[in-house]
């Protein structure tokens, strides 16, 4: 049934809601799961999706904020393979404010934001990439978040204004985590170098530096860019970049974590893991643009 | 004086950026280009590891995303004087090689394209006559079928007629700057898909030598870490991918743009602005040395003389705030490795001759540069370098113009297509030399080092986007300064402390309007520079600490 929606992109309204009304639930929740998975979303997302969806008949609004960021997720947006790419943008969004792709700029772009927001209020998806910034810079200029400004607007102003109506928030940057054991953990063997024969050989990464033993991120077994590789693989430890302040939490990247027994280490590594979870959930609020909407509080136990 | 326009923000960029205009009679007068973001984010460098700066200084950009790494470990390399094994060299030449061939046709596809082609023009466009049109450019062109175009049709119509245009609401469709008939238009709508569907598998490349894309993960200061990528399948499927990304290249990115700069040849006398190009050069050869063995050239060009390509001295860079949010103790500008950064916000100041953007304003001996595919190409071309120079003369020979036309909006662009080209040529003979290495046992990939106490240096590279510059300070085995320069830093800039204008802003100075308030010409320009913002509101103040760290609610 799935399939079938792939090909639905060029249906009449009228004929889109018809077939939405003939998915059972669990077919929807499918529909709605590829839409999550397409926005960097974990699984635990799927029934927000699935509540914006359900509001509205037509094509999903997404409306997606960049504020203090790189890009890197709008990035990875576009790689998706299953759908593809072209399959969101023309058929199963409508990705109506993406400043990296649309076409409007200046005045139009701000025009086709406001025609969203009015022509989809309490049903878009609000997804927002990159931190806020809400400190004063100094000098006569200096107001709260003036260190972002998009068409004269603050970054805390857009979310304002954006997020209030939308019938969720979503942050891309805060994925799904899984542990993972290392392989050659237990059997005690190790790469001493990079690229030495324990390297060749795929053997335990933790003495160069590995966070894997407390990181929580499946791309061990999803494996990144359509199953081509990840950083395991590349013989390079796990650095945990999908944990909440990673840069912090995880550095010196090329110091082995402190606390672990060597070997048969898999409950010392999980406690480690689970700690972290924790002590790190005031570093998850970088991401944390809820609070913007008050709508949702985040909360990081809720992280699959 | 003129009236005064705004456009903010210019979208199909990486990043936040403002252009502000002065118009008279529709001509351009006068341009401010301002970077409204400032991250900070260097400010988490200081006091950390060296070995990890790379994986910091990365996340800069998730766009360029491996530029930022490879000049961070060269920094540090070059401080702590470390030299790479030949198939480290390989590996980063083939991953920034990916870049290109990534990086280059999704601006032309995704981010520029729509400046030149009128979307909604494809619906009225002759299937069959759209394939007559694409064979005749390119018989070898594919997917060029009147059943193919006639897919792509129906697929625009229906997405139209359902009203949700998406990204491609309020666009500036029927502009009267809009040249394309709408076979060409249909045509590139087609390999606008096509392109979104190919960039999807060559970030791949990124992923089979960096563990991943966009942020790869397998560099290391000393060399890179993928030993175990080293085998016949892994790089022959990278070898596969290449070829994918060559056919594309040659049958698709190079024919479109033979078969659309005929209709705009107006605008290769529009947009060329500043008459100095920059590049660092990039790609190393065989022994690593710098600049003597790299692929494409160092060096700078002034005034447009192609006879005389300069040697570039990192010494004679600086940076200047005249125009900037930023305070300096120092009334002069200052080089990157004692640079200064202490904000200093007055909104936007462009009414009476102030500061008005995050980024500082950056020189080479004084001059304002351009940097990027353009400068990279003027200065290999006029260094005789072989491929680039077979490249350029191959298009400005079918378009029938001389290489006067390059200095120019419509250059810009095209030089990028060439770029692409002549990257993807090269990257063969490095998959041919790391098949050579691994066949003869050699598998080294990283050398030996000791972090000293303190040492300083220095890491330029080519971004997509132009010179890239890193430099660092160790100091107790700790990051005690950190500097990026970056290409749009270059570009994008304000004007500086003699009133000098960056490329962004001289390149808007003349330019005709069609009607200023739908600034599609402005968009052109600027586009064809290909901006990114990200990488430009860099900063690192030894002084400034957690005092400027966002607090994010």
């Amino acid at each position: 049934m799935c399939d079938m929606i792939h090909g639905s992109g060029g249906m009449s309204v009228a004929d889109k809601e018809e077939l939405y009304n003939s998915l059972d639930r669990r077919e929807f929740m499918g529909f709605c799961a590829k839409i999550t998975a397409a926005l960097g979303l974990g699984a635990a997302f799927i029934p927000k999706v699935a509540d914006a969806v359900e509001k509205g008949i037509r094509k999903p609004s997404v409306i997606w904020l960049h504020f203090a960021e790189c890009t890197g997720d709008s990035e990875a947006f576009i790689r998706s393979s299953y759908p593809s790419t072209e399959e969101l943008v023309l058929n199963l969004l409508s990705v109506d404010y993406h400043e990296t792709i649309m076409a409007a700029s200046g005045d139009q772009a701000e025009a086709a934001l406001q025609q969203a927001m009015k022509e989809n209020k309490g049903k878009y998806l609000a997804v927002c990439e990159g931190a806020i910034p809400t400190a004063t810079p100094p000098g006569p200029g200096g107001k709260p978040g003036a260190y972002l400004t998009i068409a004269g607007k603050t970054g805390i102003e857009l979310a304002r204004e954006v997020c209030g109506g939308a019938a969720a928030v979503m942050c891309v940057g805060t994925c799904s985590s899984f542990g993972g054991v290392q392989a050659h953990f237990d059997a005690g063997q190790f790469v001493e170098k990079f690229g030495d024969q324990g390297a060749q050989d795929k053997w335990c990464l933790y003495k160069m530096g590995c966070k894997g033993p407390q990181t929580y991120h499946n791309c061990s077994s999803v494996e990144y860019n359509d199953g081509t590789s990840w950083p395991i693989k590349g013989g390079h430890g796990c650095i945990g970049c999908s944990e909440p302040a990673f840069w912090d939490q995880m550095s010196p990247f090329y110091e082995r974590l402190p606390n672990i027994t060597l070997p048969g280490v898999e409950t010392t590594a999980d406690k480690v893991g689970f700690t972290l979870v924790g002590a790190a959930a005031a570093g998850a609020a970088v991401h944390a643009a809820y609070s913007f909407a008050n709508r949702k509080k985040f909360d990081p136990t809720t992280r699959d | 004086m003129g009236e005064r326009h705004v456009i903010d923000p210019i979208t199909r960029i990486e990043g936040h950026l403002r252009i502000e205009i002065e118009v008279e009679n529709n001509v351009i007068k006068d341009a401010w280009s301002s970077g409204t973001l400032w991250r900070g984010f260097e400010v988490f460098l200081k006091g950390r590891d060296p070995r990890d700066a790379w994986i910091i200084t990365q996340r800069i950009c998730g766009v360029c995303t491996t530029v930022h790494a490879l000049a961070s470990v060269k920094a540090v390399e070059n401080a702590v004087g470390i030299k790479i094994p030949d198939n480290a060299r390989l590996i980063r030449n083939l991953i920034m090689g990916s870049q290109y061939l990534h990086d280059h046709p999704v601006h032309f596809y995704h981010l520029h394209a729509l400046d030149w082609v009128d979307v909604v023009s494809a619906l009225k466009a002759d299937p069959k006559a759209t394939s007559e049109l694409a064979q005749k450019v390119n018989p070898n062109s594919p997917k060029s079928g009147t059943g193919d175009f006639k897919v792509v049709q129906d697929k625009l119509k229906k997405f139209v007629e359902a009203g949700q245009l998406g990204p491609f609401a309020q666009g500036y469709w029927g502009h009267p700057a809009y040249k394309l008939p709408p076979e060409a238009n249909l045509m590139a709508v087609s390999h606008y898909l096509d392109a979104l569907a190919l960039q999807s598998r060559i970030a791949r490349m990124h992923a089979i030598f960096g563990a991943k894309n966009p942020h790869i993960q397998t560099y290391t200061v000393g060399g890179v870490t993928c030993v175990a990528d080293l085998t016949p399948d892994r790089i022959g499927e990278f070898l596969y991918l290449l070829k994918e990304a060559q056919d594309f290249i040659n049958n698709v990115y190079i024919p479109d743009v033979i078969a659309v700069a005929p209709f705009y040849l107006d605008w290769a006398g529009i947009g060329g602005g500043l008459r100095n190009y920059m590049s660092y050069g990039m790609l190393p050869g065989k022994g690593g040395a710098e600049p003597d063995s790299l692929y494409f050239k160092r060096g700078y060009i002034l005034n447009r003389d192609l006879s005389t390509v300069h040697p570039v001295d990192e010494k004679k860079i600086t940076e200047d705030v005249a125009h900037a949010w930023y305070q300096y103790s120092k009334s002069e500008p200052l080089h990157p490795g004692v640079g200064e950064t202490n904000p200093w916000y007055t909104g936007v100041e462009t009414a009476n001759n102030g500061k008005y953007s995050w980024l500082k304003t950056p020189r080479y001996d004084g001059h304002a540069m351009e940097v990027g595919p353009l400068s990279r190409m003027l200065v290999n071309y006029a260094s005789g370098h072989e491929s680039t120079v077979e490249n350029v003369n191959y298009l400005l020979k079918t378009l029938g113009v001389g290489p006067e036309v390059l200095f120019s909006t419509l250059g810009r662009t095209a030089a990028r297509a060439v770029e692409t080209k002549v990257v993807a040529d090269a990257m063969e003979g490095w998959i041919n030399e790391l098949v050579a290495n691994v066949k003869a046992g050699d598998l080294a990939v990283c050398a030996d080092y000791t972090m000293p106490q303190s040492a300083s240096g220095f890491g330029m590279t080519e971004a997509p986007r132009g010179a890239l510059g890193h430099w660092v300070e160790i100091q107790g085995g700790k990051i005690h300064n950190y500097q990026c320069v970056v290409p749009t830093t270059w570009n994008g800039s304000p004007r500086d402390g003699k009133g000098q204008r960056s490329a962004f802003e001289e390149s808007l100075i003349g330019t005709r309007l069609a009607d200023p308030k739908q600034p599609l010409e402005v968009l052109r320009t600027i586009h064809s520079f290909d901006p990114c913002l990200a990488c430009s509101v860099h900063v690192i103040d030894r002084d400034a600490g957690a005092r400027y760290e966002y607090k994010v609610a």
